[in-house]
C-alpha cells in the first residue's frame, strides 16, 4: 500500500522510501521548473501539433489511459512521465498524422504518445546540466494504472486538459548511487 | 528535391514530411522514409543518395550519430540534419564535427522548421 501523502494528484508516485536529501536540486524543485515545464509541454501541444491546452487541477481519467516513460541517465536521473486517457491519445495522434485519430492502429497511437514523452524529455534533457543520455520510450495502456519509478520523488508536474481530457506529465529525480 | 526522413517514430516521419510539402523553395519533393540508421544505410544503398537527409538521434539499432559517421566513413557527402529531442550544445558540436550541416531541435514551430530547413537546404 502506498502511502496516499505520497500519491501526486497525477496518481505518479514517489518511492516511500527515497531518502529526504534527493530534494537537495532546489533549482528542479522551484517554480521555475515547473514554469519550464508548461512552458515545454505549451511549445510541443499547440506549437508542434496545433492543439490548444489548458491547465487543469486534476487529473482522472475515467477510461483506459496509456502511459509513456522516458528516462535521462546521468548525474541525476531524471523520468518523463505522460499520461493520458486513450481517447485522447487518438486526438494526438491523429494531429501528427494528420488524420482521423479514430482511422489509427493501436501501434500508431502509441507510437505518437511515446514521441511525445520523447520531446518533453528532451527539453527536460536540455535543462540538465552535465553528461546524460534519453532513453527511448516505453507505453503502457491500461486502466487506473499507479506508476511507480523506485527510488524518485516528483519534480515538477503539469496537468492538463485539451479536447476536454485531462493529461497529465511529471518529471521525477532519483539522486545518484 | 530528393529528401530521406530517419526517425524511429512514424508519426515524427509524418510531420516531418509535411512541414517539408509546405516549403515551396523544395519544387518537386519525394521523400523516403526509413526508421533507423541501418534502414536509412539500406535506403541510400538501393535507390542512391538523396539530395538531402533528416534524421532524428536516438533510434534503435543505429543512431543518427552512428549513421551519420557511417555515411561519412563510405566517403558519402550528401547534407545532413538532425531533427531530434537533443539540444544540448555538446551533441550539435559532436554532429557538426561528425559532418552535419544543420540542427532541428524538437518541438519545432512550423515557421522555425520552414526557417532552418530553407536556409540550409535551399540556399
Amino acid at each position: 500500500m502506498i502511502p496516499s501523502g505520497l500519491l501526486g494528484s497525477s496518481g505518479v508516485t514517489q518511492d516511500p522510501g527515497s531518502p529526504a536529501d534527493v530534494l537537495l536540486v532546489p533549482e528542479l524543485l522551484s517554480d521555475p521548473a515547473a514554469a519550464d515545464l508548461a512552458s515545454a509541454v505549451i511549445d510541443t501541444w499547440e506549437g508542434m501539433f496545433g492543439l490548444s491546452v489548458s491547465e487543469h487541477d486534476e487529473y482522472a481519467p475515467d477510461e483506459s489511459e496509456l502511459t509513456a516513460i522516458v528516462h535521462i541517465s546521468g548525474d541525476i536521473e531524471w523520468a518523463v512521465v505522460l499520461r493520458l486517457p486513450v481517447s485522447l491519445a487518438r486526438v494526438v495522434a491523429g494531429a501528427m498524422f494528420d488524420c482521423e485519430g479514430s482511422d489509427l492502429g493501436a501501434e500508431e497511437v502509441t507510437d505518437a504518445v511515446g514521441e511525445v514523452a520523447n520531446v518533453i524529455g528532451g527539453v527536460v534533457k536540455g535543462r540538465v546540466a552535465g553528461h546524460t543520455t534519453l532513453s527511448l520510450p516505453s507505453v503502457t495502456e491500461g486502466r487506473e494504472l499507479r506508476v511507480a519509478v523506485p527510488g524518485t520523488t516528483v519534480a515538477a508536474e503539469y496537468i492538463g486538459r485539451c479536447e476536454h481530457a485531462p493529461f497529465s506529465i511529471s518529471i521525477l529525480i532519483r539522486p545518484a548511487k | 528535391m530528393r529528401i530521406l526522413i530517419v526517425d524511429d517514430s512514424k508519426a515524427m516521419r509524418m510531420i516531418v514530411k509535411r512541414q517539408l510539402s509546405q516549403i515551396e523553395d523544395l519544387g518537386e519533393l519525394e521523400t523516403g522514409e526509413a526508421a533507423s540508421g541501418v534502414e536509412g544505410l539500406a535506403w541510400i544503398a538501393e535507390n542512391g543518395a538523396p539530395d538531402v537527409v533528416l534524421s532524428d538521434w536516438n533510434m534503435p539499432e543505429m543512431s543518427g550519430i552512428e549513421f551519420l559517421r557511417a555515411l561519412r566513413g563510405q566517403g558519402e557527402t550528401v547534407p545532413f540534419g538532425f531533427v531530434t529531442s537533443e539540444s544540448q550544445q555538446e551533441m550539435k558540436d559532436e554532429a557538426t564535427e561528425a559532418g552535419a550541416q544543420f540542427f532541428v531541435t524538437k518541438p519545432f514551430t512550423a515557421d522555425t522548421f520552414k526557417a532552418v530547413l530553407a536556409d540550409a537546404i535551399v540556399h
